[in-house]
């Protein structure tokens, strides 16, 4: 009798440790395949527009100016508190949201499938959101010309937690550093939102979190390698990046570029290959990563009269 | 005796030639009833936009005249693609935006007779009528004389959009045109300058007319229904927008139909944002 309640005792036991080690992985695939269904379902539940109707407006609320300033937000405060990665990527990825499009399925005369295409990144709890401008230039630019997308059906983000929302407004946009600022209709839900943090100097640690061609959350460390201003000859304008160290790939645009208090302090933006034959593309040596840096969005998102 | 099968690069060359004649149809049609130019006028075009930095904007543009009709254009031959392929080692990241590859596709239909100015401006193949005025510039005419290019120029100055313009024309050349507003002059402008040295057209050649290769003067037959209202932050970010980003809107192809030859460039990304250059 008592070596059966020891034995159930340890089998109960080994079965939690089991269980709890289990947790500490993510079924991306499930969370992918049920996206396109849970905010088909949404979209019905609310008689939420499509992106095409979405896009038929995209001018009434898109800001392209530099002295343009952003409706009040309410930011979360920036943390102080030195993290470990671990940490950093606990708190980090509720805010951390993959940019989703669906499209008319392919393979079916009827039906549609979704794709994550990008990242994004939450700044308040009520939908404000970041993304890169080349995410959402296309519905910038082809709903400024009012055309309608035979194609595509809707655009939108998924949380860590697998809960879907549409993109709703394209609120801001500065194609030449590469940013945008968005809105997603989170139907009264909160977003987990991440603080804004300073610009981080060449030498200290950075994490990125992001989606490369479309693989959820992936982790990686790195330093600021280099921080540059370029002038723009075409426009007069001065461009930023902060080139880090930290590893992605396409798909990771959007993603934050985090600081050790687990502040957000860049974006992803783009690579540069480079090559020992650069116009042949032959002989590959490092791949540059070019991010935005915090200062050029926080201006704006916290700019006051 | 059993062909033998095409090769790939032999199916793509074949394919391009199809294309290109597709092009040739197309563009038959859609100038059927287009004036001919009789010649053109090419010019560098610079605009010193940023004393600052020392930025100055350039851009290859013809002026193509006809009798009845003058069309100040961009000049497409002298494009990005081919400064690339000229430069191929510096690649894209070494360009120099103050190389004339830039295209603003803005034209300006001017009708001496009338003294009517229309200006229309180009987003992928959105036309847009942004004007339409009476622009009838008052010139002094100096009796000095210097040889541009192959033409004798005479000089006259006078004040348009608020800036003061030399000018050199000719009357060597049949038909009175001129770029923008630098018209009604007895002759063809062939260089201009305005007194702040900020803007200039230099002359670069003479554009012949040929059965190959014919001018067309062709003013838009639609427009846009998108209010004027929303032109200028239309053109701002198409003017700031990289071309991958139109490819990936689909306006480039939205319209199942090959382009033209002639109706270049097809897009505004080249477009210069640096808004009113001329008239101040």
């Amino acid at each position: 009798m008592n070596i059966k309640l020891i034995s159930l005792t340890i089998a109960s036991f080994l079965c939690q440790v089991a269980l709890a080690q289990e947790t500490c992985f993510t079924n991306y695939t499930a969370m992918a395949d049920s996206m396109n269904a849970k905010m088909l379902a949404l979209e019905k539940a609310h008689g939420l527009p499509d992106i095409n109707t979405v896009k038929s407006h995209v001018l009434e609320h898109f800001q392209l100016d530099a002295d343009a300033k952003s409706e009040p937000l309410n930011l979360p405060k920036a943390r102080r508190k030195q993290l470990t990665p671990a940490q950093i990527y606990q708190l980090c990825k509720p805010s951390t949201l993959s940019v989703v499009m669906m499209r008319k399925n392919a393979k079916e005369t009827s039906g549609y499938e979704s794709k994550i295409m990008a990242t994004a990144i939450a700044l308040t709890e009520d939908g404000v959101c970041l993304t890169n401008f080349h995410v959402v230039a296309d519905l910038v630019l082809s709903g400024a010309m009012k055309y309608s997308s035979k194609v595509e059906h809707q655009r939108y983000i998924m949380t860590a937690d697998g809960k879907t929302y549409p993109i709703s407004k394209i609120l801001y946009g500065d194609p030449g550093n590469d940013w945008a600022v968005i809105r997603v209709n989170t139907l009264g839900d909160k977003l987990s939102p991440i603080p804004l943090g300073n610009t981080a100097k060449e030498g200290e640690p950075v994490w990125c979190l992001s989606m490369p061609k479309g693989y959820p959350y992936v982790f990686t460390e790195g330093i600021v390698s280099r921080n540059t201003a370029n002038l723009n000859k075409k426009t007069g304008e001065k461009t930023y990046v902060m080139e880090i160290t930290a590893d992605y790939a396409r798909g990771s645009s959007g993603g934050p570029i985090i600081d050790q208090y687990g502040n957000l302090c860049g974006m992803v933006s783009s690579t540069l290959a480079l090559y020992g034959d650069q116009a042949k593309m032959i002989n590959f040596q490092m791949s540059m990563k070019k991010t935005v840096p915090v200062f050029l969005f926080s201006e704006y998102l916290t700019k006051k009269d | 005796m059993a062909s033998l099968p095409l090769s790939a690069q032999e199916n793509k060359k074949n394919a391009y030639q199809e294309y290109l004649n597709k092009m040739k149809e197309e563009s038959k049609t859609f100038y059927a009833d287009a004036d001919s130019a009789h010649y053109g006028i090419k010019y560098r075009w610079k605009y010193r936009f940023n004393k600052q930095y020392g930025l100055t904007y350039e851009e290859d543009r013809c002026v193509l005249v006809a009798p009845d009709v003058t069309l100040d254009m961009p000049y497409q031959k002298i494009g990005e693609r081919n400064w690339m392929r000229k430069n191929p080692d510096d690649g894209a990241t070494k360009q120099d935006s103050n190389l004339a590859y830039r295209l603003t596709p803005s034209f300006y239909f001017y009708y001496p007779k009338e003294k009517h100015l229309k200006k229309t401006y180009r987003i992928v193949d959105e036309e847009f009528l942004l004007g339409d005025t009476i622009v009838a510039p008052q010139w002094k005419y100096s009796e000095t004389t210097r040889i541009v290019g192959d033409y004798v120029c005479h000089k006259a100055e006078g004040t348009v959009g608020g800036r003061k313009w030399t000018v050199w024309y000719t009357t060597e050349l049949p038909f009175t045109a001129g770029p923008r507003t630098l018209v009604g002059l007895p002759g063809v402008v062939i260089e201009a300058k305005d007194e702040a040295g900020e803007i200039e057209w230099t002359y670069t050649g003479t554009i012949k007319n040929t059965p190959e290769e014919k001018l067309h003067i062709l003013f838009p037959r639609h427009f846009s229904p998108i209010p004027l209202a929303d032109f200028p932050k239309i053109k701002k970010v198409f003017a700031l927008s990289r071309k991958s980003y139109i490819d990936q809107s689909g306006l480039a192809t939205r319209r199942k139909t090959v382009l033209p030859e002639k109706l270049y460039p097809y897009t505004g990304i080249d477009a210069c944002v640096i808004d009113n250059p001329i008239e101040r």
